[in-house]
């Protein structure tokens, strides 16, 4: 695996034909030490993350992972946090232009691939480099219910029942996917976020507390995308920890 | 995995094999190796205070700012390259300045930050230009209505790559790690700005290292109901009181120990 001059410069292939500095920008994110995990049912798409408060003097209401792109539409970042809040706000922008432009909300789908898209001009100008993060998007479509769609800095993007990002996002995934395979019993939403939760706890291998996660909604029941208070979030983990 | 760079740090727009950009995080470095800055949000205002290195005895005192009022009710202090420090704060008033114009109020100070943040986070995009090695402490009033004694304090610090969280108190420079310590130990939510004023001129001269460095200027900024919750440089003889003041109290502490 001759790395050595190839994998400097974005727009030059390795000889095997990778982007070596695109999968670079794919360690940003496994190395940003955050795990995400994103679960939908027919009726309600939940994302959840660490939250962590490192220093003591910091304001722990200023730090949060997820957020809101349009009133219905909501996102999980990971990776670099200063690239996360450069991509949301063009996400902002993107959705609000549409808005404009066509008179509608734009749906889930095709906010994510119109920044997919962007991921993908960075790959391929050498002035810019990919930025390094996944965001997972999530929204209710008014045809097709909840949405998750996953965007990773090679400008790829794929719809979900369940995902992960993040430090831990191999055991993540596989666990969601031996979940799935067995038939998740999704039937209201406290389901769904239940699930999420108890992923989150099982690959981190703790128990979790209220201040340390952050957990962002998507309902049929209500409308708009939302974050969970921390009331909210320490009912579910109590009934977690009473259901061990 | 190397740590050094080599090969991977001539541009920020190149990652390492680990993910790393390390032109961001030599960036880093310049900051690290500047005089230090600390922010304190107290109950009824914000207190900035820097430990401004003098390198000549030339130099006219008091001149040379390196915190910047961007408005009437918010101040950004640097830490780094002063003339980067200098830019910042000529693009947060042209921030302030375009927020009036569209929305006719004043800026968040919140909205100010993530600002100047995403313009931080742009200049690591690219090759042709280079990160500001800077970090920068910014402090604000934020008036729901029209009475600003109602208003609450805001102080967010940003990082050369672009990161910025919400502080209680911060420090950025070479004593940051002290001033930490310091800032810790004290109680923010309980103290007024005039008791911050001391606490901010204490820390500073505490962490103040006279073997490597001689000479320093204590430059002071605050909002508080005494500036009409303005932010404002502290007017000279309040300043100078309460640097007597800290002087007193660490030469008291020192006397304890011998």
């Amino acid at each position: 695996m001759s790395r050595s001059s190839y994998d400097r410069y974005l727009t030059v292939f390795s000889p095997e034909g990778r982007l070596y500095q695109v999968e670079y920008a794919f360690k940003a994110i496994t190395s940003s030490g955050h795990t995400t995990i994103a679960i939908r049912s027919g009726d309600a798409s939940v994302l959840v993350t660490q939250k962590k408060v490192p220093d003591k003097l910091l304001d722990p209401a200023s730090i949060s992972h997820i957020f809101h792109i349009t009133p219905n539409i909501g996102c999980v970042m990971t990776g670099r946090h200063a690239d996360a809040r450069s991509q949301v706000q063009r996400a902002q922008s993107e959705a609000a232009s549409f808005r404009y432009k066509y008179g509608y909300e734009i749906t889930p789908d095709m906010l994510a691939k119109r920044m997919a898209n962007i991921n993908q001009v960075y790959t391929q100008r050498a002035a810019m480099r990919p930025l390094g993060i996944s965001m997972i998007l999530t929204g209710i479509d008014s045809e097709l219910g909840p949405q998750i769609f996953k965007l990773d800095p090679a400008g790829y993007f794929v719809g979900f029942h369940g995902t992960a990002a993040g430090a831990k996002q191999q055991e993540a995934i596989s666990l969601l996917e031996k979940g799935y395979k067995k038939g998740w019993k999704l039937e209201k939403t406290e389901d769904v976020v239940e699930l999420a939760l108890q992923s989150l706890s099982t690959v981190l291998a703790t128990d979790l507390k209220k201040g340390e996660v952050e957990v962002g909604i998507c309902s049929r029941s209500e409308p708009g995308f939302r974050k969970l208070s921390e009331t909210e979030i320490d009912e579910y983990l109590q009934r977690l920890g009473e259901k061990d | 995995m190397s740590s050094i760079g080599t090969g991977y740090d001539l541009s920020a727009s190149t990652y390492s094999p680990d993910g790393r950009i390390f032109q961001v995080e030599y960036a880093s470095k310049a900051v690290d190796n500047s005089g230090t800055a600390i922010g304190l949000r107290v109950k009824d205002g914000v207190v900035l205070a820097v430990e401004k290195l003098v390198q000549s005895k030339l130099l006219v005192p008091g001149s040379n700012k390196r915190i910047a009022s961007v408005d009437l009710h918010a101040g950004v202090a640097t830490a780094g390259y002063l003339a980067d420090g200098r830019h910042i704060a000529n693009r947060a008033r042209d921030e302030c300045e375009s927020y009036r114009d569209n929305y006719h109020t004043k800026v968040p100070t919140k909205i100010l930050a993530e600002r100047l943040s995403l313009y931080f986070q742009a200049y690591t995009l690219y090759s042709s230009v280079r990160p500001f090695a800077l970090s920068a402490i910014v402090a604000g009033w934020d008036t729901p209505g029209s009475d600003p004694s109602k208003g609450t304090p805001s102080m967010y610090c940003i990082e050369p790559s672009g990161v910025y969280w919400g502080y209680r108190g911060c420090a950025v420079g070479k004593g940051r790690q002290l001033a930490r310590t310091e800032i810790e130990k004290l109680k923010l939510e309980d103290m007024t700005a005039e008791e911050a004023l001391v606490e901010a001129a204490r820390i500073i001269h505490s962490v103040h290292d006279e073997a490597k460095d001689k000479d320093f200027e204590l430059e002071l900024s605050w909002i508080s109901p005494q500036s009409g919750w303005k932010h404002a440089p502290v007017p000279k003889d309040i300043a100078d009181k309460a640097e007597a003041k800290a002087k007193a109290i660490i030469d008291e502490a020192n006397q304890m120990e011998e």
